[in-house]
Order: C-alpha cells, then sequence, then structure tokens
C-alpha cells in the first residue's frame, strides 16, 4: 500500500463526511468550504446515552496540520465539557489522550472523534457533573 | 454503533404499577433488531432445511422453471389477506438467470430484423438496458451508425494499414512481448481485438474483472472496439461474462423497478416480477399491503419491500422502523437470551419461543417479558401487552416527551421479544425436522402423517410475526379508543395461542408428539383464526383512522 | 514503500525527457506516485498568462484505476469547485488504463480552453457561465491575475 498524500486523503474523508456514510452519532466538515488547504474543520458529538451526556450535542473544532494524517490533528471542544482529557479553560483535547498518543496514519477525524465519545461513555466519566448545556469555551 | 462499555443499568417502567415491565438493555444487537433491515437469522434458517420442507407447493419451482419461457405460471398471494374487495396479485418470480435466458430468447427472436450475429444483436440491448422498442427506435434512425458508435463495426473501427499479423480475438503466447498497459516485457499470453490493441493476459483480465460488476458493454482499452461475450470468456480463462450479464439484468431490474422486486431476504437472489401494478392503489387504499413469496419462500410486501409487516400497512411500518432506527441510539435495549431467574437469579437461556419459563433450579414459573409470574397469565393472558396509560397529576412537556418515549420503549420491546421469539421458533423447526424423521422411524408414520408438525410451525410462524407487528399498530393507536380495546384484547388472544402452540411444539418425545397430535391441529387451527382475527381488527382501526402515524 | 510499478517509472522518466509544453509535473521525494503539477493557462482563454498549480497522485490500482488530481491554485471554472476538484470524464467513467498522465493532464489543459457548464461540478459559476457568459469570463481572467502565478514574458 502506497501512502496517500494529505490532501487527497483530506478529500477522502471530506466525500465521506459529506455523503453521511459515516456513523450517525458523530459528523465533520470543513469549516470553511474554501480553504484549498482544507486545515479547518469542524466536528460535532452527540453525547452517548445513559450518561451525562445523553442528548447533548457537542461542537468541536479539528485543525489538520501540514504533517496530517502523520501527525495527528489538534482537536479542541468549543462546547463546554468536564472530561479528564480535556483542558479545563482552553477546551483542547491534551495530547496525551490515548487516541492522540498513539496516533497512526490509518485514524482519521472519524476515529477521533467516536473514541472522545467512548471516552464520554466510561464509567469513570459518564457520571461527571457537566456544566449547563450551551456554554462554550 | 453500540456506545460500548457497560450496558446493564435497568429502566424502570414505572407508572406507579408495582408488575411494570422494566426495560433494559444489552449488547446483543446484531441480529434482531430491525434497524438495517436484516433477517439474516431467518434466511439462514431456511436455506438449511434439507430433510423437510416446510412450505406446501412442492413442485412448484418446477412448473415455474418449465412454463416460465412461454407463459409464465403465476401465483396467487396468499388467501389472508386477499380476502374480500382487493384483487388477487398475479406474479412471477425469476432470477437474473431466468430474466436473461428470456432475453437470449428475444435476441434470437429479434435476429432476422437486425440481420447481424447474436451476439452483437445481443450487445445493442445491454446497451439499451434491455429495452427492445427503444432499441429498435434507434436503430432505424441509425442503423449502420449505431454500430460504429457501440464499438461492434469492424471496418469502421480498424485502422486500414494494421500490419498486425496477430490471431484476434485469440488468447496468444508471445514470448518478450512489452505490454504497454504494465510496461513490463515478458513471455506471456496476449489479447487483442481486431483493432490491434494487443495486452498481456494479465491486464486484460485486471481491466475486465473491474468492469464485470459495472454491467455496461466492454471495449478495448484504447479504442471503442466491443469485447462481446465470448471474448471476455476467452480472456479470463472461465465463463465471467455471465457475471457482466448478470450485472447488467441488475441494472435492468433496478430500472423497472415499478414491476421487478427484489426479495429482500438476506442472500436471496429472487425476483418477483408484477406485470400489472393497476390494484397497488387498491390496497394502500384499504390498508392492505401486497404481499407476495419468492420461491425460496420468503414472504415479502411489495410495496415497501420490507418483511410481511400485517397487521400494520406500509406507513406504520415505515414509520415505526424509522422511530426505531432513531431511538436505537437511545433506546439501545436489545435482549439477551439469557436472563436471570426472578427468584434465585440462576442464569436461564430461552431456547425456544414460548415465553412461559420455568427454572430449571427452583423450578418458579414466570413470563420472559415481564418476568412476573407465570400464573396470572394462565387465566388472564399476556397482561404484558397492555400498555397502562396512567395518568400523571404532573405532567409537563418534558414528562410527555419521556412518556412517548417510554411508551415506545414498552411496545418497542414487545415487538423485539416476539422477533427474538420468532428467531427460535425457526430454531425449533430444525428439531421439527428431526421430530417428523424420528416418527417415521420410531411409530411408522408415513412422512405425509407427520406434516403435521411443519404445518403448525408454519402457523406458529406467521402468527408470531403478526404478533409483533401488531405492536407497532398498538403505539400508533388511540389507547382511549373502543376499538383499540378490542385489538388488545385480540393481541391477548393471538399470543396465548401461539404460547400453547410454541409448548407445544417443544415436545420431544415421538410418542407423546402422536398422542397430542389432535391438540396440534386444533391449536395450530385456532392461532390461524386469531392471526386473521387481530388482521382484520389492526385493518380496521388503519381505516377508521384511530391508527395513524403523527409526527 | 513498495517498489514502484514500472508503468509509472517509465511515464515519470518520459515526462521528464520529453515533456509536454505547457504542462509541467515533478514527482515529490517522498511519495513517487506524488506529483506536483503546472499547467498554463491556454492562449485565448480566460486563463492565459497564469500558470496553475495543481496536485496528481496514483493509486495503488493505477492505471487500472484514474489518476486523482486537485487543483491547487484558486480557479474560477465551471467544472471546478472551490476546493480545486475537477469534473472531468476521463477522471471518471471515461478512464481507460491505456490513457496516462500526460494524457490527463492535456484533457484538464483542454477543459480550460472550452469549460463546459452543462455539466457543472461548482453550480453557481456554472449558473453565471451560463446567465452572463462575458462576466463570468471576466471574473475568471481577473481571478488568473489574482491567483494564478504569472507566465514569464
Amino acid at each position: 500500500m502506497s501512502k496517500v498524500p494529505r490532501n487527497f486523503r483530506l478529500l477522502e474523508e471530506l466525500e465521506k463526511g459529506e455523503k453521511g456514510f459515516g456513523p450517525e452519532s458523530c459528523s465533520y466538515g470543513l469549516a470553511d468550504s474554501d480553504d484549498i488547504t482544507m486545515t479547518k474543520w469542524n466536528g460535532t458529538i452527540l453525547g452517548p446515552p445513559h450518561s451525562n451526556h445523553e442528548n447533548r450535542i457537542y461542537s468541536l473544532s479539528i485543525e489538520c496540520g501540514p504533517n496530517y494524517p502523520d501527525s495527528p490533528p489538534k482537536v479542541t471542544f468549543i462546547s463546554k465539557i468536564n472530561l479528564p482529557c480535556v483542558n479545563p479553560t482552553t477546551g483542547e483535547v491534551q495530547t496525551d489522550f490515548h487516541t492522540l498518543r498513539g496516533w497512526k496514519r490509518a485514524y482519521t477525524m472519524e476515529t477521533l472523534l467516536l473514541d472522545l465519545r467512548k471516552e464520554m461513555a466510561t464509567p469513570a466519566n459518564k457520571k461527571l457533573r457537566q456544566p449547563k448545556e450551551g456554554e462554550t469555551f | 454503533m453500540s456506545s460500548g462499555g457497560e450496558n446493564d443499568h435497568f429502566y424502570s417502567f414505572d407508572e406507579g404499577d408495582s408488575s411494570s415491565i422494566e426495560l433494559y438493555e444489552s449488547q446483543n444487537t446484531s441480529e434482531f433488531t430491525i434497524h438495517g433491515l436484516v433477517f439474516p437469522k431467518l434466511t439462514s434458517v431456511t436455506s438449511q432445511e434439507s430433510e423437510f420442507d416446510i412450505n406446501e407447493d412442492e413442485d412448484g419451482v418446477d412448473t415455474i422453471y418449465d412454463g416460465m419461457l412461454d407463459t409464465p405460471i403465476t401465483k396467487n398471494s396468499k388467501r389472508i389477506l386477499c380476502e374480500g374487495s382487493v384483487p388477487n396479485l398475479n406474479y412471477e418470480c425469476l432470477t437474473t438467470k431466468g430474466i436473461f435466458e428470456r432475453m437470449l430468447q428475444r435476441v434470437d427472436h429479434l435476429q432476422p430484423v437486425f440481420a447481424i450475429p447474436s451476439a452483437d444483436i445481443l450487445i445493442l440491448l445491454q446497451h439499451y438496458d434491455w429495452n427492445e422498442e427503444r432499441l429498435l427506435e434507434v436503430w432505424t434512425e441509425k442503423m449502420d451508425n449505431l454500430l460504429v458508435e457501440l464499438g461492434l463495426s469492424i471496418t469502421a473501427n480498424v485502422k486500414k494499414d494494421n500490419d498486425h499479423n496477430s490471431h484476434f480475438r485469440e488468447v496468444e503466447f508471445k514470448n518478450d512481448f512489452t505490454c504497454i498497459i504494465c510496461c513490463d516485457n515478458k513471455n506471456t499470453e496476449t489479447f487483442a481485438l481486431e483493432c490491434g490493441h494487443e495486452y498481456c493476459i494479465s491486464c486484460y483480465r485486471h481491466y475486465i474483472k473491474d468492469k464485470l460488476h459495472e454491467g455496461n458493454i466492454i471495449s478495448c482499452m484504447d479504442c471503442p472496439l466491443a469485447l462481446k461475450n465470448d471474448d471476455i470468456d476467452k480472456v479470463m480463462g472461465h465463463p465471467s461474462s455471465s457475471k457482466l450479464m448478470d450485472s447488467s439484468i441488475k441494472s435492468f431490474v433496478q430500472k423497472h423497478n415499478r414491476n421487478y422486486k427484489w426479495c429482500p431476504f438476506a442472500d436471496c437472489k429472487s425476483i418477483v416480477h408484477l406485470r400489472d401494478t393497476s390494484s397497488l392503489p387498491e390496497y394502500t387504499r384499504l390498508h392492505y399491503s401486497p404481499f407476495v413469496k419468492c420461491n425460496s419462500f420468503h414472504r415479502f410486501c411489495f410495496n415497501c419491500g420490507f418483511e410481511v409487516h400485517a397487521p400494520a400497512d406500509c406507513k406504520i411500518t415505515s414509520a415505526w422502523v424509522k422511530k426505531a432506527r432513531k431511538e436505537s441510539e437511545n433506546l439501545n435495549w436489545v435482549l439477551s437470551h439469557t436472563k436471570e431467574c426472578p427468584k434465585c437469579s440462576v442464569n436461564i437461556e430461552k431456547n425456544g419461543g414460548c415465553n412461559h419459563m420455568v427454572c430449571s433450579s427452583c423450578k418458579y414459573e414466570f413470563c420472559w417479558i415481564c418476568e412476573g409470574p407465570w400464573a396470572p397469565h394462565g387465566k388472564n393472558f399476556f397482561q404484558c401487552t397492555m400498555y397502562k396509560n396512567t395518568e400523571d397529576s404532573k405532567s409537563k412537556n418534558a414528562e410527555d416527551a419521556n412518556k412517548t418515549l417510554k411508551k415506545y420503549a414498552f411496545y418497542y420491546r414487545l415487538f423485539n421479544e416476539h422477533e427474538v421469539s420468532a428467531k427460535l421458533d425457526w430454531n425449533l423447526g430444525q428439531t421439527v425436522g428431526t421430530k417428523v424423521h424420528a416418527l417415521q422411524e420410531r411409530m411408522g408414520i408415513s412422512w405425509i402423517d407427520g406434516q403435521f408438525l411443519s404445518e403448525s410451525l408454519k402457523v406458529l410462524n406467521e402468527g408470531r410475526t403478526v404478533l409483533k407487528w401488531s405492536f407497532a399498530v398498538a403505539f400508533y393507536s388511540d389507547a382511549s379508543h373502543n376499538l383499540t380495546k378490542i385489538f388488545v384484547d385480540n393481541q391477548m388472544l393471538l399470543a396465548t395461542a401461539v404460547e400453547f402452540l410454541s409448548e407445544l411444539l417443544q415436545i420431544k418425545n415421538p410418542e407423546v408428539i402422536m398422542k397430542r397430535r389432535p391438540e396440534f391441529y386444533n391449536k395450530a387451527g385456532y392461532v390461524e383464526n386469531r392471526t386473521i382475527a387481530l388482521m382484520e381488527c389492526g385493518r380496521e382501526l388503519l381505516c377508521k383512522g384511530i391508527c395513524k402515524v403523527v409526527e | 514503500m513498495a517498489s514502484l510499478p514500472k508503468r509509472i517509472i517509465k511515464e515519470t522518466e518520459k515526462l521528464v525527457s520529453d515533456p509536454v509544453p505547457g504542462i509541467t509535473a515533478e514527482p515529490h521525494d517522498d511519495n513517487l506516485r506524488y506529483f506536483q503539477v503546472t499547467i498554463e493557462g491556454p492562449e485565448q482563454s480566460p486563463y492565459e498568462d497564469g500558470i496553475f498549480e495543481l496536485e496528481l497522485y496514483l493509486p495503488d490500482d493505477y492505471p487500472m484505476e484514474a489518476p486523482k488530481v486537485r487543483f491547487l491554485t484558486k480557479i474560477y471554472h465551471p467544472n471546478i469547485d472551490r476546493l480545486g476538484r475537477i469534473c472531468l470524464d476521463v477522471l471518471k467513467t471515461n478512464w481507460s488504463p491505456a490513457l496516462q498522465i500526460r494524457t490527463v493532464l492535456l484533457s484538464i489543459q483542454a477543459l480550460l480552453a472550452s469549460p463546459n457548464p452543462n455539466d457543472p461540478l461548482a453550480n453557481d459559476v456554472a449558473e453565471d457561465w451560463i446567465k452572463n457568459e462575458v462576466g463570468a469570463k471576466a471574473k475568471a481572467r481577473e481571478w488568473t491575475k489574482l491567483y494564478a502565478k504569472k507566465k514569464p514574458e
């Protein structure tokens, strides 16, 4: 298998997102549809059921730098959330979050969003007190 | 899909009733849920039936194929749903191969008109999606130009100064051949059409293989000259053109989907052809559904392509399925096979469709659905079908929504229980074959006399399906209406009947089976009647607008 | 990385030794399937005097599968969208393994010379093109000046 270059890889992800092939619990798209570098993306995560996140929709911003997908993207929660892997003042997902720390080239933005959603549902995190809905960082 | 983790908390359906239903979830979502339209279990079971056949028309398959090409034998839709005012549906069951064979006959028929080789006419038809009229129209207009366009005219497509001395349309072995596709220089087999565009066999195979599933005419890699089926088979080294024809017929079916429908069952390759669709609106108007049965005995709705869903009509069905899909994220409670005995907490496995459970350890008898004691069910069967719409004094909007969700959850769970039970009944069906066998061996009963078992199983299954879908109807019905109450009573009666029959079918001892044979007849007949009654009652709810989809 | 197929090596060599006028294509050192491409705007088109940058990637299945190509320079064209994606038959259904990188790039150059607003990828641009061709071409010319590299005199 050859290495798909960054831009074509991002185009693949964009098309998957646009056509809605991905899971219903997460979505993502380009923040600026004019941005030929495809750097800034928006993501949403539907809070997992049976947790304090149930029925909430979390917005995130994702930044895919020039070395994506060899290096992980930078992910920041826009909606306020209380999670150990999220910086409580900036909303940024800490780089030691397992998916970012063990980043592989095959991972996509979807992988990342789904893993964050799983993180919200872990026994340790699902009962964490959450800020009022609608607040942002 | 699963949110993962530990889904072991319970949601109690609490409306002040002590015997309320507990809603719980498990991770076992893959097989029985309706999101994703899967019925793989049902199919795989049917296909495994080798030693016995639960269906009546044994020789139906043969007759249909024998007579198919001239005057197709038509099948009539099942009695139950066609009584009264809707006309019978005349349909036939085909396969892509069967349709292709018909097309071949048309080619022979058309040959004198075109006066070109049959293989070429086949390509013309393929290009025009097997639409003969359209082809004839274009043909009269363009004649030879059409052949040029579609790469069938060799003279027009081949360069004059072609000094190539290959044998065209034959695989040849060449030493030291340079293929311009892979740029490799090697001793290899090659292939070329009259155009002389010659490529190594492995490139040619790769090229054709990628295109077989598209169903379009495959042409030379460098010019419009068409590869005929023979050429494709020669290059591939085995009959691969059938795959191409199959894809092409598939697109034909797709384009004529008003008259042709794929059987929706997983891995079933049948196509049901309904010539005259004029009666379909009448079905819809009267809240009947045009159920058909393919040659593999899968029954489905010709209108919405879903499994048989009476008493629900297509509208209720689609609303219900959509809702199930939407809610599956939030209400991920699909049912596991094991439950703890409510008394002694020993794990009990449900191995038949019957909901009357007896704990193997403490002998406690309980109902699988509500986990309450079985005794009250004996008289007042299936309390569990009753959704108790108790008034809540402080009902606010949010609580209303929550209540709808709970109401939905309640019915969804019942729906699902019966789906799971239906699946287990099929497992039971596996053993029925063995039982029939045992009857023959040990009791000297003739095969035909043993058929009451298979018949009963079939009745049980149809009853179960109707019961299952009746919960979708119940969910969308006005609970305060009298007719809805009658409907619920009917549900209970059918549920009782189904449980009895399911219990009978679990008997293993051949002697006992034969002794209780009249009971089989009685119960099966009763289930059949109750099934029809429930369907009719559900249809009445729909016709009177008591059951309707409210957004 | 797996060894490069002979076909790709040959095409690359030929692109260097026998370049197409007005077109350059060079593989990246770290990924020989990934090309940096430039195309000069055709004369007498709104894109003339501009040099447009593109990127091209040969997927694993090349030449059975078409190359993937995208404009990196912003361009106002009914068959090219805002992300530089191109709507061109030879890149999709009409691809044939007998075509090559150079033929694809020539087709793209031809697309610049004759846009096809009836088969649009960028709907707003196509609409503009059909309703007001003169205005649309003026805008294309303006964008060429703004975003494309200038052709050396």
